[in-house]
Parts: structure tokens; C-alpha cells; sequence
């Protein structure tokens, strides 16, 4: 076998254009060059393509499966920074790229609003992570309380430029949701769930004795319940608030209190002859018709007057019933 | 690059590299005048290229793709050939002229023959192996293919032109 190659590679060397075949040839290129020639001003290029060339195929491929790899980096990224809250790394995507591309997509104004009372949603809830959070700096809770109240502060600056414009509908409408969203809220840290709470603490401590537990356990829970305590009255007092717009806003534009759930104060008095029955917001006693909360007193008395001089649809006169002697 | 300057650097480039580039297309072609042809056509690819003011890394390489792009355009152009037609009717025109031992012209000419009736990407692996002097990594970036291709490829040219070799003794 070696015996054909070698014979095949000492022919090779025989094997060569002739003086006259190699002259004719060079000529024969020399008139191609000269009727094509090169251009004068040739700018440089190389031969092997530029990585950076969208022309290469290879290029273009690879170009696309770098595009694609970014976007799901980017993708991932933005995920992560969903759950984030004021101090991690990722917080700051969470704030000025996720939240400002989702403003972005909310073109109408009732959009946006809604928009402003899902932030309000979002500070809320990185307050509340944040209090539940064992070991978390006070500056960085203060920091996201105000989040949370600036925040707040923009869904009332939309709610009253609803009211400039005149728009009682999306007026009234973002109050109930901020008022909604709020009262949602307080409910996370009643007291059902704060006594789980405890039980998580406690079991952290499961190493130590009973005692040695107890003891160990109570100044970091402690710490939780005045965090979560501050929450809930920031929360309570912010919802108060929401209400109490809310019901200037219908009071203003004299619509109808539409409650199906029956949680909140009515705005007409109960005008029967019975004794006018009074829920208290921020207390959850039942009331009855004895009993008054003394701190609801003066306003109930104010409306008595109201209701003494307004006259009926029917143009009678209003009988007001007395009020009761056990002030 | 300068148009002269372009110029001269293609003639040094002709003088240096035709030599080897016919012989990789006589072998490839089994023809003179063809492969004179392509040759010729390979050099001015090249200068079409270079007038453009394109500058190229790997010159050798360079002319050994353009010249194998030439080869398969012939390829399929040609019609297929029996070894007897080609050593009766048509005949060897490969330069022999300044082979001066009749014996080794014969055993040549049979060489030639035999790498003739190999497949065509046999014989191009084969030939720019042990006659252009390639290595199988340049082969595999000339012809787009793996190292471990080339080399399947010219181990079968071997082993196909020690099967015909055995069959030509036998006819003979």
C-alpha cells in the first residue's frame, strides 16, 4: 500500500506547469488585472470576518442566542427582585425598572390610579415583611414606612385631581380601593395570626430548655410584637384616613352608599323610633341600644340637630326622636 | 493597500503558489487542460478579492479553498468514467514530459488511475494529504468538515486503493 503512495507522491514532484504554461497563465492574469483593476481608494477590510459582522451567519446566530440569554437573565433577575424589600441588592430593580415599566403600561388615568394604590399595596407590604423580619435595622423599617406613606400620599394627590377635574367617579372609586386595600391589610396582624406567629418563634428555640427558651425568646419577640403593634396603628390610622375622604367624596357628589358587606359606617342615621344604633369603627363591641361609646356622643348629637331641622320628602315634619338621658 | 502595491503582492503570490495549486488540480481532475483552467480561474478569484483591498491572513490556505470550490464545480459538471475508458481512450496528460525513467511513467500512470477510481472525497482528502502536504487539521477547515472525518476519509482512500490495486494485478 505504501508502495502506491510513494509512487503517487514521486509523480507529484514531476508534476508542475511548464516555463511556457506558467508565463502564458501569469499574462493572461496580468490583462484580467489591468481591465479589473483595484480601486484606487481601497478602504481596509479582512479577510477573516469581524465577530461583530451581522452578515456572518455564525454571527447572526450567535448574536440571537446572546439576545435571548440576556432577556432570560434579565427575566430572572426581574423576579427575584419581586420579593425584595428596602436594604437588598436587588431592590433598587424592583423600584426603578419593574415598577417603572408596569407605570409605563398604564396609559389612562384610572390605570394609573389603580396603579398608585397597588404601589401603596407594595410598600405596605414590604412594612409588614419587614416587621415580621427578626434582626432588621430600625432605619431601614422607618425607610420603608415612609415608602409607604409617600406612596399613600400619591394616591391622594390623584384622588384629588380627580376632584379638580370634576371626575367623581374615579374620585370616589380610588378611595374605596385604597380604603379596600387597607382594611385588608389591618386584618394581617389581628390577633389569630400574631399568635401563630408566636408559635414560629418559639419552636426556633426548640434546642433550648423550656425555660432557657422562654427566656431567650422574649426579648426578640418582644421586639416583633412593638414592630407589628406600630404596623397595625400606621395601618388603622392610614385606613381611617382613606374613609374618611372616601366619605367627603360621596357626601360632595351625594351618591348612594352601596355596602354589601356592611363593614363600614352607614352615612344616614337609623331614623326609627328605636334608639339609634351606632357602629364604632375602631372598636369591634357590639353596640346596643344602651350602650353608647361616650366618644361618639357629640357627633351623634350633631346630627340629631340635622335630622331635627332637615325637612322629610314629604314635606311633614321630622319627629326626632329624644335622645337617650344615659350620657 | 495601494493598487501597485496590491499588484505586486498578487504576482509574488502567483509565483509562489501555482506551481502547487496546478498540481493539486491535475490530481484532483486527472486532466492538464482542466486543470490549467482552474488554476487560472483560481488566481483570478484571488484577484478579485484583493482588489477589493481585502487582506488575507492565510494565503496558502486561501488558494487551496477556492481551487477545491473549482474542482467539485467540475465534479459536477463531469460525467463518470470507467478506469479503462480513461487509460484507453483519453489518456494521461499530466506532464510527464519531464519524467525520463519509462518505468516510472508506467507505474505512474497506473498510480493515477487507481486515485482516478476513488470517490471524489476520498481523493481530495487523500490528495491534499500526501501530495499538496496538508495537514488534517487544514484539510478540515478547507473542506468544512471534522478532523475525525478527514482522517475516516483518507484512511479509506488507502484502503480502497489497495483493493483496486489487487484487482488490477489480478486482471492483469
Amino acid at each position: 500500500m505504501k508502495h502506491i503512495i510513494k509512487q503517487i507522491k514521486k509523480g507529484a514532484k514531476y508534476t508542475r506547469l511548464s516555463v511556457v504554461e506558467k508565463a502564458a497563465i501569469k499574462s493572461q492574469l496580468l490583462h484580467y488585472a489591468k481591465t479589473h483593476p483595484a480601486r484606487a481608494e481601497a478602504n481596509y477590510l479582512p479577510a477573516v470576518p469581524s465577530h461583530f459582522e451581522l452578515n456572518n451567519f455564525r454571527n447572526k446566530k450567535s448574536i440571537s442566542i446572546l439576545i435571548i440569554g440576556g432577556l432570560l437573565t434579565f427575566g430572572s433577575v426581574s423576579l427575584a427582585a419581586e420579593n425584595t424589600v428596602p436594604g437588598d441588592a436587588l431592590y433598587a430593580v424592583k423600584i426603578h425598572i419593574n415598577e417603572q415599566v408596569r407605570a409605563a403600561v398604564a396609559v389612562t388615568p384610572k390605570a394609573k390610579a389603580e396603579w398608585d394604590v397597588r404601589k401603596a399595596e407594595r410598600r405596605l407590604e414590604e412594612v409588614e415583611k419587614l416587621a415580621l423580619t427578626p434582626n432588621v435595622s430600625s432605619e431601614i423599617k422607618i425607610v420603608a414606612e415612609e415608602n409607604f406613606n409617600a406612596s399613600a400620599n400619591k394616591v391622594e394627590e390623584r384622588i384629588a385631581n380627580f376632584e379638580k377635574e370634576d371626575d367623581s367617579e374615579e374620585a370616589i372609586g380610588t378611595a374605596e380601593k385604597l380604603a379596600e386595600m387597607l382594611r385588608k391589610h389591618e386584618g394581617v396582624f389581628d390577633k389569630k395570626s400574631f399568635g401563630k406567629d408566636v408559635t414560629v418563634s418559639d419552636s426556633s428555640f426548640a434546642s433550648a430548655s423550656t425555660t432557657g427558651a422562654e427566656k431567650s425568646a422574649s426579648p426578640d419577640l418582644e421586639v416583633k410584637r412593638t414592630s407589628i403593634d406600630n404596623v397595625r396603628e400606621n395601618i388603622r390610622g392610614a385606613r381611617g384616613k382613606a374613609e374618611e375622604k372616601r366619605k367627603e367624596l360621596k357626601n360632595k357628589y351625594r351618591k348612594e352608599p352601596e355596602r354589601k358587606d356592611g363593614s363600614l359606617e352607614a352615612d344616614i342615621p337609623n331614623l326609627s323610633t328605636e334608639n339609634p344604633v351606632i357602629k364604632e369603627t375602631s372598636s369591634r363591641d357590639e353596640i346596643s341600644g344602651k350602650n353608647y361609646n361616650k366618644s361618639f356622643d357629640k357627633r351623634n348629637r350633631k346630627r340629631k340637630e340635622e335630622i331635627r331641622t332637615t325637612p322629610r320628602e314629604d314635606g311633614s315634619s321630622v319627629d326626632a326622636p329624644k335622645p337617650n338621658e344615659n350620657d | 493597500m495601494k493598487p501597485n502595491a496590491i499588484e505586486k503582492e498578487f504576482i509574488k503570490t502567483y509565483d509562489q503558489f501555482a506551481d502547487a495549486i496546478f498540481r493539486h488540480c491535475v490530481f484532483r481532475v486527472s486532466d492538464r487542460e482542466k486543470a490549467k483552467d482552474i488554476t487560472q480561474g483560481t488566481f483570478v478569484r484571488l484577484w478579485d478579492y484583493m482588489s477589493q483591498g481585502k487582506e488575507i491572513d492565510n494565503m496558502r490556505a486561501f488558494l487551496y479553498r477556492i481551487a477545491n470550490n473549482l474542482v467539485i464545480d467540475e465534479y459536477r459538471r463531469k460525467k463518470d468514467d470507467s478506469l479503462d475508458r480513461m487509460r484507453d481512450e483519453e489518456g494521461f496528460d499530466i506532464g510527464f514530459e519531464s519524467m525520463k525513467d519509462i518505468e516510472t511513467k508506467d507505474e505512474y500512470a497506473r498510480a493515477q488511475a487507481l486515485l482516478k477510481c476513488l470517490p471524489d472525497k476520498y481523493r481530495e482528502a487523500l490528495v491534499m494529504r500526501h501530495i499538496d502536504g496538508l495537514s488534517v487539521k487544514d484539510i478540515a477547515h478547507l473542506t468544512h468538515e471534522s478532523e475525525n472525518v478527514v482522517s475516516v476519509r483518507i484512511h479509506r482512500a488507502i484502503e480502497k486503493l489497495k483493493m483496486l490495486s489487487q484487482k488490477n494485478e489480478t486482471h492483469n
